[in-house]
């Protein structure tokens, strides 16, 4: 019964999860999509085309955005590691990581809010470095969770056997702790860029609108009710996250398991 | 003389762990130290590794102080129960990784590790990764790893611990051969008193803290405290 099943359901939910990317592509290249009809009334690639010529900054603000989450992905990534590790080997590490939670239990609105004042005496508002930064506090914490539990009691004996069999901290760092790493490096490097790609409200008011990511973008067009650049830019802002998971699912599980 | 530990002493806390422990190991020797689990063997063998510092006491190696020494310079190496291979590294570059830390020669590695492969009878598992390879296995690979650098002593640290009775076997005759073969000393620490009898040279007995080596195996033997003849009659009655 469950084996005659399994086809549709595995159907049904391939279907449930397409359709979101599907209906947005749709949009995106509809020329009119009028109540009650079903299908759009004609199709143009215009949008697409426009996005070449970076018609409403459409274009730049995709870079932007990559060119902020690969920079937050990868400073967090890279001292979440080096500080977790730092973490595990202190006596007080309990509670060093449970002061982790507090920038990631306040909401990042009131977060940036409470913020705001530093960023406007150091000059940062309004400006990709200052963007980076907010998002870093919440970003760092994050990947010194997400990395901790890799710092286990096996792993130190690996430090401790390729420590004897002659290696110094740096051939112990890059030789056998970043290989073995690899896998929750990636996950983590994944998860910190999405946090940063749909990040909102510490860009807008950190940002104070002169940092115009996509995610700003599809809120603008959302405000605005053009619903076709939306769904223009949604399925920009789609896209890496999908390839992403397409490399977590290719890669990085098949490692872990 | 190899090795000279003079009053080696250790505390965790309040709690001590070494309390004036000394012991010589001349080449070629292999030193067994008979204990209970948390009698504080595994602690002596990191402090002479370099992996743990002792707060009293001088480790003398080929008639130079080692204790401010650290790990990767000693050429010490500590092998535990655990093989614990690289995960990432197949079984021929777990063997090739104290070569390929020193930048040896592509062909002087090659050369040596296959030679090793064959000697350890591990051939045809050159590309196995080390969770392909049974529990036996692994050990041989970890020995394999740590004879390539030609370590002047080896630390072991109950390492068939993990094994069945008849791998067990295998390996203790296969290290009393490659110790012979490769001119090796070793500490090597164990709670059964069988495989401190087979496996060392000299033979030592650990308590609390507290280590007495015995001149012979028949003192050893003798010795109530060591269990030995405990273990004897057992047999006898059986």
């Amino acid at each position: 019964m469950m084996k005659r099943l399994k086809r549709p359901i595995a159907f049904l939910s391939l279907l449930a999860f397409s359709f979101p990317f599907i209906f947005l592509f749709i949009l995106s290249i509809a020329k009119g999509w009028n109540f009650p009809n079903l299908l759009p009334s004609g199709y143009s690639t215009e949008r697409w085309s426009g996005l070449v010529q970076n018609t409403g900054g459409l274009l730049q603000s995709l870079l932007l955005s990559c060119k902020i989450g690969l920079v937050v992905a990868i400073v967090s990534t890279f001292t979440g590691f080096t500080i977790s590790r730092s973490i595990s080997l202190h006596s007080k590490r309990k509670y060093l990581l449970f002061a982790c939670y507090f920038p990631l239990a306040l909401s990042p609105v009131i977060y940036s809010l409470l913020l705001n004042h530093f960023f406007l005496k150091f000059n940062l508002s309004g400006t990709f470095m200052g963007v980076v930064i907010a998002q870093l506090i919440i970003t760092i914490p994050f990947s010194i969770l997400l990395l901790s539990s890799f710092w286990n009691e096996r792993i130190r004996s690996l430090e401790q056997v390729s420590s004897t069999l002659g290696s110094n901290l740096q051939q112990i760092f890059f030789r056998v702790l970043l290989p073995v790493a690899l896998p929750q490096l990636l996950i983590c490097f994944f998860q910190t860029f999405l946090v940063s790609w749909f990040e909102y409200g510490l860009t807008i008011i950190i940002g104070v609108g002169k940092v115009q990511t996509l995610t700003l973008k599809v809120y603008q067009y959302i405000g605005e009710a053009n619903i076709f650049y939306a769904a223009l830019s949604s399925c920009l802002i789609v896209f890496p996250p999908a390839i992403f998971l397409w490399i977590n699912k290719r890669y990085v599980f098949s490692k872990l398991n | 003389m190899l090795l000279n530990i003079q009053h080696i002493s250790k505390q965790y806390s309040a709690e001590s762990v070494l309390e004036n422990i000394s012991l010589t190991l001349n080449e070629n020797r292999t030193l067994s130290i008979l204990g209970k689990s948390g009698c504080g063997k595994s602690t002596l063998l990191k402090i002479i590794s370099g992996l743990v510092l002792q707060d009293r006491g001088d480790i003398i190696l080929k008639g130079k102080n080692i204790n401010m020494l650290p790990a990767n310079l000693r050429h010490i190496v500590y092998m535990s129960q655990e093989a614990l291979l690289f995960p990432h590294l197949n079984v021929f570059e777990n063997i090739a990784f104290g070569l390929r830390i020193k930048n040896e020669k592509k062909a002087m590695i090659e050369t040596k590790v296959n030679h090793l492969i064959t000697r350890l009878g591990l051939h045809g598992h050159h590309q196995k990764m080390p969770q392909q390879l049974s529990g036996g296995q692994q050990q041989r690979v970890n020995f394999g790893r740590s004879l390539i650098i030609n370590p002047p002593l080896l630390l072991l640290d109950e390492p068939f611990g993990n094994l069945d009775t008849q791998t067990r076997a295998e390996m203790q005759q296969l290290f009393k051969q490659v110790a012979g073969e490769f001119n090796i000393a070793s500490i090597f620490v164990t709670h059964d008193i069988k495989e401190a009898l087979l496996m060392g040279d000299n033979i030592g007995y650990m308590n609390n803290g507290q280590l007495k080596i015995y001149e012979t195996k028949k003192s050893f033997i003798s010795d109530s405290i060591t269990g030995a003849q405990q273990e004897i009659s057992f047999w006898q009655t059986l």
